[in-house]
């Protein structure tokens, strides 16, 4: 295997962990399994095209506008429909964020049709050569981002005391609201921090590849698949886990063909959860 | 006595429900009703083909309505979405066909075809698509119809095209890895060889593939200068960026489906110079291009939308003149209609031999403004320009 196919699978990891992290992060604090976070993805990078296409924009400059609008519509979905579907039946959200994928791919649809979109940029397509090493610019950007983003999310939840809020929220919930936690706030706002995550790997996988409505379902399965490496609350494990999926994916393609690979990489996810439920990277980094 | 009146009372009320049960029957049975499942929403929208079909029918309806043995009878469009899911397919087209008493259906796009192709010879109800390469369409019972460009033919346009560019003539093929794919690749390959060029890559993967740099490396080895890439657009998308930036550069490339959505100018200058297969051009002197142009061209300004909308004027038109021909809404008898069509429409001549009726191919060049220029074949065609997307 050629070095330019590693380190493309290795930095494609980055992007595989950005996406990744959210669907961690929301089921690690509300034991909720968000089937509508494809659906953040794909919406930050509308978000993303809107301010490209109309205000020009550069796509890393429209990146934390996205990310703030994505979470500024999480937030009241979470804090006024799922938390209190959640409270009620556990299952009950599971049904919900399905409904509501549903519901977003019909909107993106009705106001940008089904085309396939990209954002633009200079480095979408650009690439360097490093030590020998061909490098497509747009994932190098991705994995500096998600490295970012991760150590935030790691500095956030474990040095700060908003941080220790959702942590205890996420330990004992009824404990946390005893002692006077707003819970529910705390849910939405986690739910926010996910969504602008999510919106932020949107970005970039626009700017690195592209997007329609219907995009959402794959890149929903590449989160679930690294959160299943990573093991869930692991901020770190989630980074180790995008980029396992990215190496394994490639050597796969490499040595068995590209029909093959998905076989590979999905045998790996189930054996993970069968004989490693905790996940492979637990105890790398513990939230 | 109180029996009596209720008794006549009940005999009228059946009496009048009988009546206008009839009365519907009939006009039922004056209707016409052409019957499509179609993707509309979801991953595809195909209502660039529903707004061909609706042409011909307004057409026909204008004019008065069909002529069936001597009457002259409306016709009803009923569309149904199935969101390209195949079970929605399957219980949409017996609904159509069963409870609907469709006359006859109309297609939808691509791998879904060959799905409905199925129902339809199994309700042996006659079904006119377009939108499917002939070749693909599988051997069925007769009630399918197939009037569209050959893979063959778009194979031998770009083949020729490529002949005369400055190339090395060493190819690198890739297909997504279902039935399609594969079968293209086969079709591309043996027409590339017979043509004198030289397969150097041959690669197949899933579509939602999204890092290519392996069959990037492996071209860039083989020194391929002319590339053939049959996927979907999003991965086209992903690999034409990072071909760029893997500093990729092939003389020549074709993108077989993924460069035939307007999305391509997406892409922007990326995307300029990439060459595709295309079923109609506003330049290829087919009937009623102009008027295509004249109709749609405000509500479609790309050459890729307005051949869909031919697409499905074409279909339209086979089938209501095959329904007039058979002079009846009989199933069979529109059926052997079908199989003696002599015509011409949007997509050009049409004549059926084992159900297939290959329409005219050409190969189009994406201009850096997003439009489409024709390069092959030489009448109505502009001068093929440099790849300069990928350079």
């Amino acid at each position: 295997m050629s070095a330019d196919v590693m380190v493309a699978g290795v930095l494609a990891g980055g992007l595989y962990a950005l996406i990744g992290l959210g669907i961690s992060l929301v089921f690690g604090v509300l034991k909720m399994m968000n089937l509508m976070h494809g659906e953040l993805v794909i919406g930050g990078a509308y978000l993303a095209s809107l301010l490209v296409g109309y205000a020009g924009f550069d796509p890393l400059l429209a990146l934390p506008f996205a990310m703030l609008g994505m979470a500024a519509l999480a937030y009241p979905v979470q804090r006024y429909l799922l938390t209190g579907l959640l409270r009620a039946s556990p299952n009950a959200p599971l049904v919900a964020t399905f409904g509501l994928s549903l519901v977003a791919q019909a909107v993106l649809q009705a106001v940008f049709g089904t085309h396939p979109k990209a954002l633009n940029a200079p480095y979408a397509d650009a690439g360097f050569t490093l030590a020998g090493v061909r490098i497509q610019a747009v994932y190098a950007i991705s994995f500096a981002l998600t490295i970012v983003l991760c150590g935030a999310t790691h500095l956030i939840l474990t040095r700060t005391r908003a941080g220790s809020a959702v942590r205890a929220s996420a330990a004992d919930p009824m404990t946390a609201s005893m002692l006077g936690l707003n819970v529910g706030r705390i849910y939405a706002l986690t739910m926010a921090g996910a969504a602008a995550l999510a919106a932020a790997g949107g970005v970039m996988t626009g700017v690195a590849q592209s997007f329609t409505p219907t995009s959402g379902l794959p890149l929903l399965l590449t989160g679930f698949a690294v959160m299943a490496l990573a093991g869930i609350g692991s901020v770190g494990g989630v980074l180790l886990g995008g980029i396992t999926l990215g190496v394994l994916q490639s050597i796969s393609t490499d040595l068995f063909g590209g029909g093959w690979r998905n076989f590979v990489v999905y045998t790996v996810f189930f054996l993970t959860l069968s004989f490693r439920p905790s996940g492979l990277f637990r105890r790398a980094v513990p939230a | 006595m109180i029996r009596k009146s209720l008794a006549a009372a009940l005999v009228a009320v059946v009496a009048t429900a009988a009546c206008g049960n009839n009365s519907n029957s009939d006009s039922a049975a004056q209707e016409i009703v052409l019957g499509a499942s179609m993707m509309l929403s979801g991953q595809v929208n195909l209502e660039t083909i529903r707004d061909g079909y609706q042409w011909a029918v307004d057409e026909a309806n204008a004019a008065g309505g069909i002529d069936v043995g001597g009457a002259k009878r409306t016709v009803t469009l009923k569309i149904l979405d199935n969101r390209g899911d195949t079970s929605t397919m399957v219980q949409q087209v017996r609904t159509l066909t069963l409870t609907d008493k469709a006359t006859a259906l109309l297609g939808s796009c691509c791998q879904q075809n060959i799905d409905v192709q199925a129902q339809a010879d199994s309700l042996k109800i006659p079904l006119v698509m377009g939108a499917l390469p002939i070749e693909l369409l599988p051997e069925g019972k007769g009630y399918v119809w197939d009037s569209f460009q050959s893979l063959g033919d778009g194979a031998k346009g770009f083949l020729e095209v490529a002949s005369t560019a400055a190339t090395n003539k060493n190819v690198v093929i890739i297909t997504t890895n279902d039935a399609q794919g594969e079968s293209t690749a086969e079709q591309w390959k043996t027409a590339a060889t017979q043509a004198g060029f030289t397969v150097a890559v041959k690669a197949s993967e899933p579509a939602g593939t999204t890092d290519y740099a392996n069959i990037i490396t492996q071209a860039k080895s083989a020194d391929a200068q002319v590339l053939i890439a049959a996927m979907t657009p999003p991965d086209c998308f992903a690999m034409w960026k990072q071909m760029k930036a893997l500093a990729y550069a092939p003389n020549l490339a074709i993108g077989i489906q993924c460069a035939q959505t307007p999305g391509w100018t997406s892409l922007g200058a990326l995307g300029a110079g990439t060459l595709l297969q295309m079923n109609w051009t506003r330049t290829s002197g087919l009937p009623q291009a102009d008027t295509i142009v004249a109709k749609f061209g405000t509500k479609y300004t790309n050459d890729n939308d307005l051949a869909s909308v031919a697409i499905g004027y074409h279909e339209a038109s086979i089938l209501l003149s095959a329904i007039t021909k058979a002079g009846s809404t009989d199933h069979e008898k529109i059926n052997s209609a079908l199989a003696a069509t002599d015509m011409s429409s949007t997509l050009g001549p049409v004549k059926f031999t084992a159900n297939k009726s290959a329409t005219p191919s050409f190969i189009g060049q994406w201009n850096a403004d997003g439009t489409i220029s024709q390069v092959w074949p030489a009448q109505g065609a502009s001068p093929l320009k440099p790849l300069s997307g990928l350079s």
